[in-house]
């Protein structure tokens, strides 16, 4: 999956990066360009001003009028030089002092630029041109240092650098911020999905921007639906059930009756499909109202429900007086249907009180992975043979012992709902040990 | 022997009505709540049977009403559900036991006669020791700064023998012995282990470890 932040990163990444590299390329080769000119400008004005100077005898000699020669010609080496040429005769400036430099001769009218080496080292620019002056013709060469002018432009290209990179830096910087912020509704928003994924809230609450708030309002419009129509099946299931279980009931006083007296063995069958009837209904009920997987939404604080538990099965075997003991982490949570716990979790300590000689454990943790539980009894436990046929429906280890048969069915069924697994073992306590795993939902 | 029975179906309650006279009981039949609720605060009934599902006022309200006005009239209740957080429910609200339905009638006689045997029994207070009040009912226990724990069953049995002896060095063999009734094979590493959870809940000064002797409950 590409992730929003990253594309948008990239993508403003990459444009800046672009615009910066190309507006400092573009400076760079105008400043370059600029100097050139302004460069060449001047050194045809100096030609212009030699040409005026130079006076030319008839016999083709000339002389330059040092007068009107600018001083930085006179100084030795001070980078500023000039050679003319006749066809006769050459002559350079004074300040190229025992250096020379090479010069071609040039036709009228053309002009031509060269760099070359100068005196010291030096990086000169050249400008040759040829003129045609009182009926000869000439060529005059100047040239200039550049190598500190080269030096100058080099630093500012450096200056310039610097500061583009910087620039690019900060703007990069800029757009980092401006992304995060604009995706930090989608942020929340994924937090609380996660959250909701948990069962800690029941609704996103996070307020998304104009271009997703539509779909969270329509997410949380299918929850509340969801939640409602569960709630709204449930309670139909329950009355259903209700209903025919009191017509059940009125069954059973029918077949009491005094006029049935005489028949026991109609009154032994009417109270037999009348059983089966309750049981069917109790299993399927259940089975029915199971949801699956577990409403967003919910939470069930487990030490207290567990003590709940023990104390209504401490109620109801108030004769035997079972001890039950848990260990629970202090404040630990099962994220799930509360009547899916204790359904589970009532069925198994029921059966534990029903076959422990006088103790029972329970013992719930969470690890990584799942929520387990662990309800062992001190009784006279279950053969290994007979442990798969515990969640059958009907199946009773005992008849002797009152009891549907339908317990662990139904704690099988609510396991797998969740899809978790249900092992039996041989519990250290002596009696039957029932470790059931439901996975965590991540 | 006097009973309430608060059932709204018209077929059923009349039916019951007549089952139990037949049994010997002199029985007054309510079919909603609110009638159900008032008649139960008023006539010195000895039992009530109260189904679950009843128009007006459902039959878990009118049980929590009466118990908070401390009417405890033992009260059995019917229920149709039959689901666990029902059970939960219906015993936290003060129910003596439930019958789910479908039910046959001897099996309901057959309740009413234990929790009217069981409610002619005692009934003591709280148990009150060294600031700690013991609910043996919900089996748990209040401190002196009002926090209320929940024990577990093993907890129970120790808080309370400890608070039926205060004061005296009461050895690990012995605890044993008071706290399982049978010659279970348990060393006295688990007491330890119970009486420091014990400790975690009503504080480590009020039970204190002689060592080689035993524990002392009581103040310091």
């Amino acid at each position: 999956m590409i992730s929003l932040k990253r594309r948008l990163s990239l993508g403003l990444t990459f444009t800046l990066s672009l615009l910066i590299l190309l507006q400092w390329a573009l400076i760079t080769l105008v400043i370059e360009r600029v100097t050139e000119t302004q460069l060449l400008e001047r050194l045809e004005s100096e030609s212009e001003g030699l040409l005026a100077s130079i006076e030319i005898n008839p016999d083709g000699s000339f002389q330059l009028n040092s007068l009107r020669l600018s001083s930085l010609y006179q100084r030795p080496f001070s980078g500023h030089y000039f050679v003319v040429c006749t066809e006769q005769s050459c002559r350079q400036s004074r300040s190229l002092w025992d250096e020379s430099l090479d010069i071609e001769p040039m036709p009228s009218g053309q002009m031509l630029q060269s760099s070359l080496n100068g005196p010291n080292d030096e990086r000169l620019f050249a400008l040759s041109r040829g003129y045609y002056k009182q009926n000869h013709s000439l060529t005059i060469m100047v040239a200039q240092n550049i190598s500190e002018l080269h030096e100058d432009i080099f630093q500012f290209q450096m200056l310039y650098s610097l500061v583009s990179a910087i620039g690019l830096a900060v703007l990069l910087f800029i757009q980092w911020i401006i992304v995060g912020k604009a995706l930090q509704p989608l942020q929340r928003i994924q937090n609380q999905l996660s959250r909701l994924r948990k069962g800690e809230t029941a609704k996103i609450d996070a307020e998304g921007p104009a271009e997703i708030q539509p779909m969270i309002e329509e997410l949380n419009r299918l929850l509340n639906t969801m939640t409602r129509k569960t709630q709204r099946s449930r309670a139909a299931l329950g009355n259903l059930a209700h209903a025919l279980k009191t017509r059940l009931t009125l069954l059973n006083q029918t077949a009491e009756r005094e006029g049935l007296k005489n028949l026991p063995e109609i009154q032994v069958s009417l109270n037999q499909v009348s059983r089966d009837m309750g049981q069917i209904i109790e299993r399927e009920l259940k089975r029915a109202r199971l949801l699956g997987s577990p409403m967003p939404g919910q939470k069930v604080e487990l030490e207290h429900e567990i003590a709940e538990l023990s104390r209504t099965l401490q109620l109801l075997y108030r004769e035997k007086s079972p001890i039950i003991d848990w260990e629970i982490e202090p404040g630990l949570l099962f994220f799930g249907d509360r009547e899916d716990l204790l359904e589970m979790l009532g069925n198994l300590l029921e059966n534990a009180c029903k076959w422990c000689r006088k103790r029972v454990n329970i013992n719930v943790y969470q690890n990584r992975s799942c929520c387990c539980f662990v309800v062992e009894d001190d009784g006279k436990g279950c053969v290994e043979s007979e442990q798969s046929q515990l969640v059958q429906r009907g199946f009773r280890a005992d008849e002797s012992v009152p009891g549907s048969g339908l317990g662990l069915a139904i704690v099988a069924d609510i396991v797998e709902s969740y899809s978790g697994e249900m092992l039996f073992s041989r519990s250290a306590m002596g009696g039957l040990e029932v470790e059931i795993r439901l996975p965590l939902i991540v | 022997m006097r009973l309430l029975l608060v059932e709204d179906d018209v077929q059923m309650g009349p039916t019951l009505q007549n089952a139990l006279s037949q049994a010997g009981y002199a029985v007054d039949l309510s079919v909603d709540g609110i009638d159900a609720e008032a008649l139960g605060d008023i006539e010195p009934y000895d039992l009530i049977v109260l189904d679950l599902g009843l128009p007006k006022r459902s039959g878990l309200e009118v049980l929590q009403n009466w118990r908070n006005r401390n009417n405890h009239v033992p009260v059995v209740i019917l229920t149709a559900r039959g689901s666990w957080e029902e059970k939960v429910q219906g015993f936290k609200a003060g129910a003596d036991d439930y019958v789910a339905k479908p039910f046959q009638t001897e099996e309901l006689l057959a309740r009413i006669s234990a929790v009217l045997k069981r409610s002619s029994g005692t009934s003591g207070g709280p148990l009150q020791v060294a600031g700690l009040q013991l609910d043996e009912d919900a089996q748990s226990v209040q401190l002196s700064n009002g926090t209320l724990f929940t024990l577990t069953g093993t907890e129970f049995r120790l808080l309370r023998y400890f608070m039926l002896n205060p004061g005296q060095v009461i050895s690990k063999s012995r605890l044993t012995e008071h706290v399982y009734e049978y010659d279970s094979d348990r060393d006295s590493n688990v007491i330890e282990v119970y009486v420091n959870r014990l400790r975690q809940k009503v504080g480590t000064d009020l039970i204190q470890t002689r060592r080689g002797q035993g524990y002392i409950f009581g103040s310091p």
